[in-house]
């Protein structure tokens, strides 16, 4: 009985990972499609960087993040104890190609109020944004889109996404998928028909794996 | 025996007069009936009014040599309100309908009144008032001021010579000023108003001195002036000899009160001017340098300054500019806007700094310059009990926003807004002041399915056999959508949407306008 019930408070202690399951305890947000949600462990890893990469923005990439983006939106703020302000969770965009058009976000459920936009012309300028917001830890979800991003920037984002624990996603065109990236987890996007097709190349909760996504 | 003043208070409603006493130099004696109260602005006070009778002509621009009147829309017709002396000369008078007046005098040139102008210039004369006391209240509907004068008169050395140096300074004005002193505001303000420079300073010598004044001083509407002149009344004596009663049921319980007031029965409520609270600092560097660590420090020094004043005043700042001196060159200023008032110097620091780390130094610096107008008093410092800092974590969020703008500017941060409106490139707006608080939206609109990306301007598509192509044949999948209309504001539009789907299968939000045939790109689905 005592030799079960220690076996049972151990099976308990975090560290240990039990073969037969996935990184359920892993933060995560829900994608909203379920064979993707199983695909990736639970959902959009919160906590470390994803990278998204696809040829031409525009294939439903933004479809493919939305219904996650929304609930994140919706939720309401945190509250420090019940003395301090519940805090308001940005949702921001670091120098999207496209104006986010705010009917079109009403129109899916989107709480704009929280929606941050920011541009810069400089690429620089777009890292550090991006590595500012992460480490505030005042952001529901970083959303970035930036052409070349270095190694050793990319780990710097790794590691802020790591601090501020928010869903941190960065859109790249698909040529990078050669390059190394420190991203936790690495999806190609592409057409198909009228679907997605992901191909997940890199996945700390699971395995490379390929999903089709019906937006 | 005589009464003491206080013991008979005179109330509302009883049926005697307003005062029986003889408006000369009241002795003891004789005030025993009256009931003589003593107000709250009692004797311990002496207002003094600074009356500026031509403002609204003043604060006008233009010339003063030829005949000009300020008018004012009073019921239907438009009346004189002031006129300048060239005008008076020839026989234009306040009050006058403006047909009248131009009966009279032809070329004369008449302005509207202009009552923000007015407000400020009395803004600017009671910032400089307050270098006289620290009570002024600025009167808009009399363009007056009334500044509490006792506590001053010892610094000043007496009535007479803070007169000396109020119309000493009043001199270097473009305004005409008439200055006079008496017990309570109101008096002083009549007096004023009377065009009498003279100072009471007792409170019983006031009543006898009010007495004479014409009741025009008081500057009750007309119909109510010429109510009172049918009765027989044309001074303030006459005034308040009347019975309360009547008074208050035939003229108004109001003016009623503003007598007592005057008189220095019922205290009176004026709003007190609060002079906006500056902070201006310099710091000279030892030496000219371009070691931004060096600047740092300065910077740091200049700021902790600013929360040393910060915190005596529990106040914080909104908006600092900071100017970095050079020699022989123009100064480079450096602005920094926050979101809500801030005290905090380390946040102030990291936010300065990160501005200055973007700045592009012409020249070694030799001075620096710090300038913030407080904007919000009461507003503590972030700190507990013990002085060590809370995190406000409440606020981090917008932290976020400031310290991005810092680098970014202001234009590169915004929030957004969906707008109602038919015209797509219309239907939304960035937004800059971001709040702490929610902005809620109405209930989205019922209109057609729209692209989560929209282009900043409509992307001309190139046709091939009439249909619009975009890397590859456009498929129309759905439409047309008709978004017509727009007249009202010069932007009319006349276009058919369709959504259409590339080869390279994204979906374009793409239309034609009807009045040339031409396809654009518009949005993407996304």
């Amino acid at each position: 009985m005592s030799n079960k019930h220690s076996l049972h408070q151990l099976l308990k202690n975090p560290r240990i990972w039990k073969a037969g399951s996935a990184f359920t305890d892993a933060a995560a947000v829900s994608t909203g499609f379920e064979n993707l949600d199983r695909a990736l462990a639970g959902g959009w890893p919160v906590g470390v960087l994803t990278e998204l990469l696809l040829d031409s923005y525009g294939i439903g990439e933004l479809k493919l993040v939305m219904p996650a983006l929304v609930r994140l939106s919706q939720q309401p703020g945190e509250g420090q104890g019940s003395l301090e302000p519940a805090v308001e969770r940005w949702i921001l965009w670091i120098s999207p190609p496209h104006i986010p058009y705010a009917p079109a976000l009403e129109q899916v459920g989107m709480d704009i109020s929280r929606v941050l936009v920011v541009h810069s012309e400089h690429r620089v300028d777009v890292l550090w944004a991006m590595e500012q917001a992460l480490r505030s830890a005042t952001c529901a979800a970083v959303l970035a889109w930036s052409q070349a991003v270095d190694e050793r920037s990319m780990r710097r984002l790794q590691l802020a996404a790591e601090a501020g624990g928010c869903w941190a996603v960065l859109f790249r065109p698909a040529r990078f998928i050669r390059d190394s990236s420190p991203a936790e987890l690495r999806i190609h996007l592409r057409p198909d028909s009228d679907t997605i097709r992901l191909d997940i190349v890199k996945n700390r909760s699971g395995r490379p794996d390929t999903v089709f996504v019906d937006t | 025996m005589p009464r003491s003043a206080k013991s008979q208070p005179l109330l509302f409603g009883q049926n005697d007069s307003l005062s029986r006493q003889p408006f000369t130099h009241v002795d003891e004696t004789s005030s025993a009936a009256s009931g003589f109260r003593v107000s709250a602005e009692g004797p311990g006070k002496l207002w003094c009014c600074v009356y500026f009778p031509l403002l609204s002509l003043e604060v006008l621009p233009g010339e003063d040599h030829s005949p000009r009147a300020v008018i004012t829309e009073s019921g239907k017709r438009a009346r004189i309100l002031i006129c300048n002396r060239a005008a008076a000369r020839q026989g234009i008078q306040p009050g006058l309908s403006v047909n009248a007046a131009f009966a009279i005098v032809p070329d004369l040139e008449i302005h509207q009144q202009d009552e923000r102008l007015e407000a400020k210039a009395l803004k600017q004369l009671a910032t400089w008032a307050v270098s006289f006391t620290p009570v002024v209240s600025i009167d808009k509907v009399s363009c007056a001021l009334t500044m509490e004068i006792k506590g001053s008169l010892k610094l000043f050395g007496g009535l007479e010579r803070l007169r000396e140096e109020l119309l000493a300074d009043l001199k270097h004005r473009p305004h005409r000023a008439v200055v006079s002193c008496a017990p309570t505001a109101r008096a002083s303000l009549w007096l004023a108003r009377a065009g009498q420079e003279i100072a009471i300073a007792e409170l019983q010598q006031l009543p006898g001195r009010l007495a004479q004044l014409q009741i025009s001083c008081l500057d009750w509407p007309e119909s109510t002036e010429r109510k009172l002149r049918q009765m027989g009344i044309d001074t303030l004596g006459e005034c308040i000899r009347l019975p309360r009663d009547g008074f208050a049921r035939r003229i108004g319980q109001e003016k009623l009160q503003q007598l007592d007031q005057g008189f220095g029965r019922q205290p009176e409520l004026l709003q007190p001017f609060q002079a906006p609270l500056r902070f201006d600092s310099d710091l000279d560097l030892p030496a000219e340098t371009l070691d931004s660590s060096l600047l740092h420090k300065a910077l740091k020094h200049l700021l902790l300054r600013l929360e040393r004043f910060l915190r005596i005043h529990q106040a914080g700042i909104r908006h600092l500019r900071l100017d970095l001196q050079h020699h022989k060159h123009p100064l480079t200023p450096l602005e920094l806007g926050l979101l809500e008032p801030r005290a905090d110097v380390d946040y102030l620091m990291e936010l300065v700094g990160l501005r200055f780390d973007a700045l592009d130094l012409p020249a070694p610096v030799n001075g620096i310059r710090l300038r913030a107008e407080v904007m919000a008093r009461g507003n503590t410092v972030d700190a507990d009990l013990f002085g060590r800092r809370r995190a406000g974590r409440g606020r981090q969020h917008l932290h976020l926003v400031e310290r991005l703008r810092a680098r970014l500017g202001m234009k590169g941060v915004y929030g957004i807004r969906a707008v109602r409106e038919h015209r797509p490139e219309y239907a939304w707006q960035a937004v800059n002041r971001l709040s702490k608080t929610i902005r809620r939206n109405g209930p989205a609109q019922h209109v057609g399915k729209r692209p989560l990306w929209m282009l900043k301007h409509p992307m001309t598509l190139e046709t091939v056999e009439g249909q619009p192509v975009h890397k590859g044949k456009l498929v129309l999948e759905n439409g047309p959508e008709r978004i017509e209309t727009g007249w009202w504001d010069g932007k009319d539009i006349r276009r058919d949407y369709y959504i259409a789907r590339s080869l390279s299968g994204v979906r374009c939000w793409i239309f034609q306008d009807c009045r040339h045939s031409a396809w654009y790109l518009h949005g993407v689905f996304g």
